[in-house]
């Protein structure tokens, strides 16, 4: 087993090599940070000047050995746009985008689970129906479409709610959090409900689905035959022994949150990693651009691998293989 | 009679269509399914306008609101856009482009995860441990970021003018190539098993070429699932499409799908000129939706183990 | 479910308006980006100087009616052709309370002028600077030059022993640390003071009760936050959340005018916005004909006669603009009305003199326009495009992020592309002639690659910066704009106005070159 893991972790490591490589490949050519550094009044003297300061005049295959040398040290490079460590920028915005993430997983969860658990106990009632509805519909609605409609309906005609930032945040270290504000908490209402939409239909439905099976399975059966009341059968059996494939595949689906957080970011103004992203994109900010999917990848790849971890260790007949 | 011709008799004949008839929402949805693709396949015929032509248009038709309101007018019957557009046919057009799009991208991963996953379940081995671990590294991407790598990678390689035309086989590539994983799990677990079937042992005893064996008996036994998983990933194809789009990576506004129409119109949405982006919007959430009531219902119907 | 949904709703709509909390006299302020640093040496951006200038000054500055006027300098002379002696301003603090002088002047010179510095063309004139004491220092000059005072406005003074002390005595070192420290800290002599910064979040400016001129202004505090998206900033203003936002898009100042307590101010931008286009090249990629078209006079007349510049103005920038035959914008000094004559509109003229040239049937124009660059550039190129098709040019169009447009274009990879010009920070044709008029050399156009090219023109405007009797100068532009429009050398659309949208309470100022001088701002 310990070998399994520092195979994977082996893996891992080759992935962000690869998506590194291939980064550095395609950052050559969204375009020249230089005239952003520099202005539009800049000379081509000035230009050639900076370019070989920043090391850009070099092949790209020396600027990414350059690139692997520090990265291996910890060391990012400099941020092209905010001219601070790329590392020290990927922490400061981290924040915003996890707790976004955290809360619309809780939302999902807290709403999906039961709305899953109701529509497999009565799968053929009206409410249940409805619900379906809803939730195909959920799944079907572009976040951004959602995101403007909030933002027309709270914040332009009934200004209720903030239509960009996270608020007031407190600094706990350096970890910023908005929950601990009022503007902060309000401030994730919006942002929120756009990111959840989509996770509450898939909750639903994964819930529906795998306890509808459950219910079929033997062990049910038993229990009921055992006389158990029917909301014993169902919470403390079906729906118990239906969670498990839920959980994880909510793990994997929090790398996805992860990047449908950019659409979320870009429409509510939330500073986080998405946005970030979008703006290095603009300004042809390598080194940030290359750190971020190196480090994105090495967080998802650390995801996928705890998930098979924890399967692991709950289900022992899968350690012989 | 071959498998497909059973397969296809199976399709038809079986309780498949008698339950279809029996599903008012599956129904209604293959119903508008069929408008909507109809209007984006003979759009240039049903269009009452040529948007994409540049000289048609006129400056002095811009920003027209939909017939039923005042200033509107029965030519342009959802309005027109800043470049005196006519916002249906922009539509039909947007729309020929999200379907053409979705279908290309899912037909690329269906066939590139039908074939990566036939070869991996058949031969297994460290052939099938490649190709297993190269889906785990692409899963451990989301497709947006998948199809934002690709995106980078025709930008790095092509010349400046030829990207704009380009474009719609790049989306493609890019949404095509982030989707094939599922599609190979599929078919390997489906033709490991098969594999290990008396029926295909017996062939592989009588001589019968591999090749044969896996198109005329394995391939068909595999095609259930993945025409579900297919159908579920239209709708998620168009989605991310859409998405694409709106952070302007996707379509460019001279040849736009439906969500590079909504990306425009969104600047315009708080001018009153809502049904710039509002039109699209509900066009495409149309779209994505009837596809996926359509896919569930398809699940529902074919899935024995949820019967 | 859904009451759990609500009811943070309803607490929201309980405790009613944001801005129920700010002070009176906050100016919450919203820009689509966030400056790069509080470096006023780290880049010669006039997005990042047009915010600065609140916290930074330089030797002269301009005013409300951009005219220039002594800032940290009292006053200055012309000793000879060559030397300039400027008498500094006593008693000026920086906001850490060091006093500012010559030394200060010195340090700055360097940190911005020496090699390496983006500043460095900037202050490429100047050869030497002596202090004579403790606030007198002598500029000489490498040659005749007429715009050191203009250059001047643009390079603004810090603090040395402050910088020494934070570790950046030079601009942009992105080896190393140094350029961090001026992410979130900065010390000048200027109106407001830096007090709390987030990059990408907010800055907050406090104001500086130890400014050196008289206040006129009556702000406490101003907040700055970055929107990028259009429609959330706009959204931001009409919701209250914040009172200015520079740039509101055409399309929503209906909506912002028609909102009670809010108001649009307008005003004329120095930036005139034109097609430049290949004119050097012997054949045009992917135009499907012989040659260069665009080569021919007769055919650059014909694409200027085509466009429709009152449809664009009337459709497109909802009346915010103004057409223009010149690239100097009408607030430019040394404007010449007599020469703002554009060629008429007139699709049929156009067609014939196409068929004169030699090709009848048109051609394919690749077209390359910028997304995001200037107000509605997309829609722009998408319109020109429609009138071009209706002369038989067949228009290609190619829209690239500005990050790609900004390198393509001065490395000559587009064929037509759109540009506008306003000639910051110096505030005089000679910028907009050195860099999009003259021919591409080492040091000057850089953003005219393949285009327009006259001897003569170029002969002139090496003149024009270094005349510095107004008469002649008057002349020599004159005659450039002339040789130029004649020639089409561009093929001009309008000059951008500026729409800042706010609430009722703010009175702002509005000057072209969209600085935002926050010292001529009150509130109620």
């Amino acid at each position: 087993m310990f070998s399994l893991i520092l195979r994977r972790l082996g893996s891992v490591l080759l992935v962000m090599l690869v998506v590194a490589g291939l980064s550095f490949l395609i950052f050559n050519y969204l375009g020249d940070p230089v005239n952003n550094i520099l202005g539009v009044n800049a000379t081509i003297e000035e230009r050639e000047e900076l370019r070989r300061t920043l090391g850009l005049d070099q092949p790209s295959h020396i600027q990414f050995w350059h690139f692997l040398q520090r990265a291996v040290a910890g060391d990012f490079g400099i941020s092209y746009r905010n001219r601070i460590p790329v590392i020290e920028l990927i922490l400061s915005r981290l924040p915003a985008t996890v707790e976004l993430v955290f809360c619309a997983t809780i939302v999902a969860l807290s709403i999906g689970i039961p709305m899953g658990v109701y529509c497999a106990l009565r799968p053929k009632g009206l409410i249940s129906r409805i619900l379906q509805m809803i939730s195909l519909v959920g799944i079907s609605i572009p976040q951004f479409l959602i995101g403007m409609l909030l933002i027309l309906i709270f914040s332009v005609e009934l200004r209720w709610l903030s239509a960009f930032g996270r608020g007031e945040v407190v600094q706990l270290g350096w970890w910023s959090t908005g929950l601990l504000t009022h503007s902060g908490r309000m401030a994730l209402i919006m942002p929120v409900i756009t990111l959840a939409v989509f996770q509450i239909s898939m909750i639903m439905r994964l819930v529906q689905g795998e306890m509808q099976e459950v219910m079929r399975a033997d062990f049910i059966k038993f229990a009921r035959a055992r006389g158990l009341t029917d909301r014993s059968v169902h919470l403390r059996h079906a729906l118990r022994n239906s969670l498990l494939p839920v959980v994880t595949v909510v793990g994997m689906q929090i790398g996805s949150l992860i990047a449908f957080a950019i659409v979320c970011e870009a429409v509510f103004q939330w500073p986080g990693l998405g946005l970030l992203i979008l703006q290095a994109i603009e300004f042809a900010d390598f080194p940030v651009m290359a750190a971020y999917l190196a480090l994105v990848g090495f967080g998802f790849a650390m995801i996928n691998l705890t998930v098979d971890m924890t399967y692991l260790f709950i289900d022992p007949r899968m350690r012989r293989k | 009679m071959t498998s497909v011709q059973i397969f296809l008799h199976r399709f038809y004949d079986s309780d498949l269509f008698w339950k279809f008839r029996k599903t008012p929402a599956a129904v209604i949805a293959a119903a508008v399914l069929l408008v909507m693709v109809v209007c984006a396949v003979a759009a240039p015929l049903l269009a009452p306008h040529t948007p994409f032509d540049p000289g048609t248009l006129n400056l002095m038709d811009s920003r027209l609101p939909p017939a039923w309101l005042e200033g509107g007018t029965i030519t342009y019957p959802l309005g027109t856009d800043e470049q005196g557009r006519d916002v249906l046919s922009t539509i039909f057009y947007g729309m020929r482009i999200s379907l053409a799009v979705g279908v290309a991208a899912v037909l690329l991963s269906v066939v590139i995860g039908v074939t990566l996953g036939l070869i991996a379940g058949w031969f297994g081995g460290w052939v099938d441990a490649v190709i297993m671990r190269m889906g785990d590294v692409q899963l451990s991407f989301p497709t947006i970021m998948i199809a934002f790598f690709i995106d980078g990678i025709t930008k790095a390689v092509m010349p400046t003018d030829l990207r704009e035309l380009t474009r719609f086989y790049v989306v493609i590539l890019a949404i095509g190539l982030a989707d094939w994983v599922q599609f190979a799990r599929t078919v390997r677990a489906a033709t490991m098993i098969e594999k290990n079937k008396d029926y295909t042992a017996a062939a592989r005893l009588s001589r019968v070429s591999t090749m044969r064996i896996v198109f005329t008996h394995v391939l068909p036994n595999t095609l259930g699932p993945v025409i579900i998983l297919a159908t579920l990933g239209l709708g998620v194809a168009i989605l991310t499409e859409a998405i694409l789009s709106f952070l302007g990576l996707g379509m460019p506004p001279t040849q736009p799908s439906l969500g590079a129409l909504i990306r425009v119109g969104n600047d315009l949405l708080l001018s009153g000129e809502w049904w710039i982006s509002m039109f699209p919007g509900l066009a495409l959430v149309l779209l994505v939706l009837s596809v996926n009531i359509f896919g569930d219902w398809l699940r529902d119907a074919l899935n024995p183990r949820l019967k | 479910m859904i009451r759990s949904l609500l009811k943070p709703l309803i607490l929201a709509a309980s405790i009613a308006a944001f801005g129920a909390t700010a002070d009176a006299k906050t100016l919450r302020f919203a820009e689509s980006q966030d400056i790069a640093s509080m470096d006023p040496h780290a880049g010669r951006d006039d997005f990042a100087l047009s915010l600065l200038c609140n916290v930074y000054e330089g030797l002269v500055r301009w005013n409300a009616d951009l005219k220039l006027e002594p800032a940290l300098a009292e006053s200055w002379e012309i000793i000879s052709d060559t030397e300039w002696k400027f008498n500094l301003r006593k008693n000026v603090k920086f906001h850490n309370g060091n006093t500012f002088n010559a030394d200060d002047v010195i340090f700055s010179y360097h940190r911005a002028g020496d090699p390496g510095s983006p500043f460095a063309g900037l202050l490429e004139p100047i050869a030497e600077i002596t202090k004579v004491d403790d606030y007198t220092v002598i500029f000489k000059v490498k040659r005749k030059y007429a715009l050191l005072l203009n250059d001047f406005a643009g390079w603004y003074i810090m603090d040395k022993e402050f910088q020494e002390s934070i570790g950046a005595g030079k601009p942009l070192d992105l080896s190393s640390n140094a350029g961090g420290a001026m992410q979130t800290q900065a010390n000048g002599t200027g109106p407001f003071k830096l007090v709390e910064r987030q990059p990408d979040v907010k800055t907050v400016l406090a104001v500086n009760p130890d400014w050196w001129d008289e206040r006129k202004h009556n702000l406490d505090e101003i907040v700055y936050t970055p929107i990028a998206n259009n429609a959330t900033r706009v959204a931001a203003l009409l919701s209250g959340e914040v009172d200015f936002i520079r740039n509101a898009p055409p399309q929503d100042l209906a909506r912002i005018e028609g909102t009670s307590g809010m108001k649009v101010m307008r005003g004329p931008h120095l930036r005139t916005i034109f097609y430049g286009m290949n004119q050097q090249g012997d054949t045009l990629k992917g135009s499907g004909v012989e040659g260069n078209p665009l080569k021919k006079v007769e055919v650059r007349k014909a694409i200027a006669m085509s466009i429709d510049v009152e449809g664009i103005k009337r459709s497109i920038m909802r009346g915010n603009s103004n057409p223009v035959a010149t690239q100097l914008a009408p607030q430019m000094p040394y404007y010449d009305a007599a020469l703002d004559v554009r060629f008429p509109y007139d699709p049929d003229g156009a067609k014939a003199l196409l068929t004169q040239a030699g090709y009848p049937d048109g051609f394919t124009l690749p077209i390359t326009c910028p997304a995001g660059s200037f107000i509605n550039d997309e829609q722009i190129c998408q319109a020109t495009a429609g009138m071009l098709a209706k002369i038989g040019i067949k228009a290609q169009l190619n829209m690239v992020t500005p990050v790609q447009y900004d390198t393509g274009l001065p490395a000559g990879e587009f064929d037509f592309y759109m540009l506008g010009w306003a000639g910051l920070p110096t505030i005089d044709p000679y910028n907009i002639f050195s860099a999009t008029v003259h021919s591409p050399t080492e040091k000057l156009g850089a953003w005219n690659p393949k285009g327009y090219s006259n001897a003569r023109v170029d002969e002139l405007i090496i003149k024009i910066g270094e005349e510095t009797d107004q008469a002649k100068r008057q002349e020599m532009i004159s005659e450039v704009v002339k040789t130029q429009r004649d020639e089409v050398g561009k093929i001009m659309l309008h000059q951008q106005f500026l729409t800042w949208g706010m609430t009722d309470k703010v009175n702002a100022i509005v000057p072209g070159d969209e600085y935002t001088r926050f010292w001529y701002y009150t509130m109620n």
